[in-house]
């Protein structure tokens, strides 16, 4: 009996420990990844790099003088009135604890996927400098006011 | 049970009951939010619609100009290929076959189809090649050769104008179940399923490109970024490479159950090659 109890006490422990988790690594997303300086002149560089899953393959930004800006995701003109860094930073690690059903990839994730070419295993999309650096870019992007 | 009842305690009997409830309840919910997925192969039945659709105006003009569509190469020397005696026998395919307009009518839009006496999956490519090795005593094409893209296109020229029709029962059933699974994995750095992009988005802006619905009855194309006839089974690589996905190997398992269960998800579509894509 008291093992069948320390079995269902673990469970239940586990799921709040696991939730716990979770929260705490959320929490740090108000600070830079490990207290980098976002440059956004250098993130715009490499968010117009269509070789490294750019935004513009799903989104609109204010780029004119790059062609065929994809029409997947909302547009990205004006978020930096809309979005603070936190919620930036968190929309670019965790896409699918803002939208559960988004189909956003994860830039900083390297586990949890399936089957990743052996060129891309144990890397993410983005550097923490290149991270930060797009976060800096898009929220320097302002909703111009009439 | 027994040791339930044995519990005098009150309040650990509570205590216990509750855990129990909440546990089967994470269980049913997280078996809810599975079943969820399947039902997304449903939205493709409401209009399915070819590569074709999707194309620019010239580009549809481009494939339906049998004199300017550069993927009628491959069929003409498809059919040169069907009258050339080839191994040790000595034979061609027209030897036993004759007029492939006659013999191979509305064929290659049935496949992937069972091997019955092998137990196992063929698509048009691996049939061939089947043939080739026990009936002509020939060497196998390479997968992805101009041979077997001619042959195939010139196969399926004759089942122009048929419906993409295959069996998914009985002994079938197996690998479309496996093809469907694999249209439902996300895969990749990217983490994306197909079903995603080509279910969901089917019609969108990718960049340039609009995402079609990933039909395939119209394979072996004529794709103006490679200036080569293409196999299903090299889209399929491509697709998963774009993923930044470890792509499967063309004439793999995995790629022929995938063709089956996209092969149903599009019967009804006319049969034909080759078509044109960007």
């Amino acid at each position: 009996m008291i093992k069948c109890l320390k079995v269902l006490i673990f469970t239940v422990l586990s799921f709040f420990i696991i939730n716990l988790s979770t929260v705490a690594s959320e929490e740090n997303l108000k600070f830079p990844l490990n207290n980098l300086n976002g440059n956004p002149l250098r993130g715009k560089v490499t968010v117009r790099n269509i070789n490294n899953v750019s935004c513009l393959i799903c989104h609109q930004l204010p780029i004119p003088d790059e062609p065929n800006h994809g029409e997947i995701g909302p547009s990205l003109i004006g978020i930096g009135s809309r979005l603070t860094k936190e919620q930036l930073r968190r929309q670019l690690i965790y896409p699918k604890t803002v939208n559960a059903k988004s189909i956003m990839p994860s830039y900083f994730q390297t586990e949890e996927l399936y089957r990743v070419s052996p060129k891309y295993i144990g890397k993410p999309i983005y550097t923490a400098q290149q991270l930060e650096d797009v976060v800096a870019y898009l929220f320097s992007l302002k909703e111009i006011q009439d | 049970m027994i040791y339930f009842r044995k519990i005098h305690d009150l309040k650990l009997k509570y205590l216990i009951f509750f855990l129990t409830l909440t546990v089967i309840s994470l269980l049913v919910f997280s078996k809810n939010v599975y079943s969820e997925n399947i039902d997304f192969d449903k939205n493709i039945d409401q209009k399915k619609q070819s590569g074709y659709f999707y194309l620019s105006n010239s580009l549809q003009a481009l494939q339906d100009d049998d004199f300017s569509n550069p993927g009628i190469f491959s069929i003409e020397l498809g059919k040169e290929l069907w009258e050339e005696k080839d191994g040790d026998t000595g034979f061609s395919c027209s030897s036993c076959h004759q007029d492939a307009a006659i013999s191979m009518a509305g064929m290659a839009a049935k496949y992937p189809k069972l091997d019955a006496g092998k137990g196992k999956l063929v698509n048009l490519e691996l049939m061939i090649n089947g043939m080739r090795e026990e009936y002509m005593t020939a060497k196998p094409y390479a997968y992805e050769s101009d041979e077997m893209l001619a042959l195939t296109a010139y196969l399926t020229e004759q089942s122009r104008g048929y419906y993409l029709k295959v069996k998914i029962d009985g002994q079938e059933k197996k690998f479309f179940d496996r093809g469907r699974e694999f249209y439902f994995q996300p895969r990749g750095q990217l983490d994306l399923a197909c079903n995603q992009c080509h279910d969901d988005l089917a019609g969108q802006k990718l960049r340039g490109d609009t995402i079609s619905q990933a039909q395939i009855e119209s394979f072996p194309i004529y794709r103006l970024m490679w200036k080569s006839t293409a196999s299903r089974h090299r889209m399929f690589a491509w697709c998963n490479s774009a993923l930044r996905a470890e792509p499967f190997s063309l004439g793999s398992e995995e790629y022929i159950n995938l063709e089956l269960y996209l092969a149903w998800r599009g019967e009804g579509l006319l049969f034909g090659a080759p078509g044109v894509r960007r």
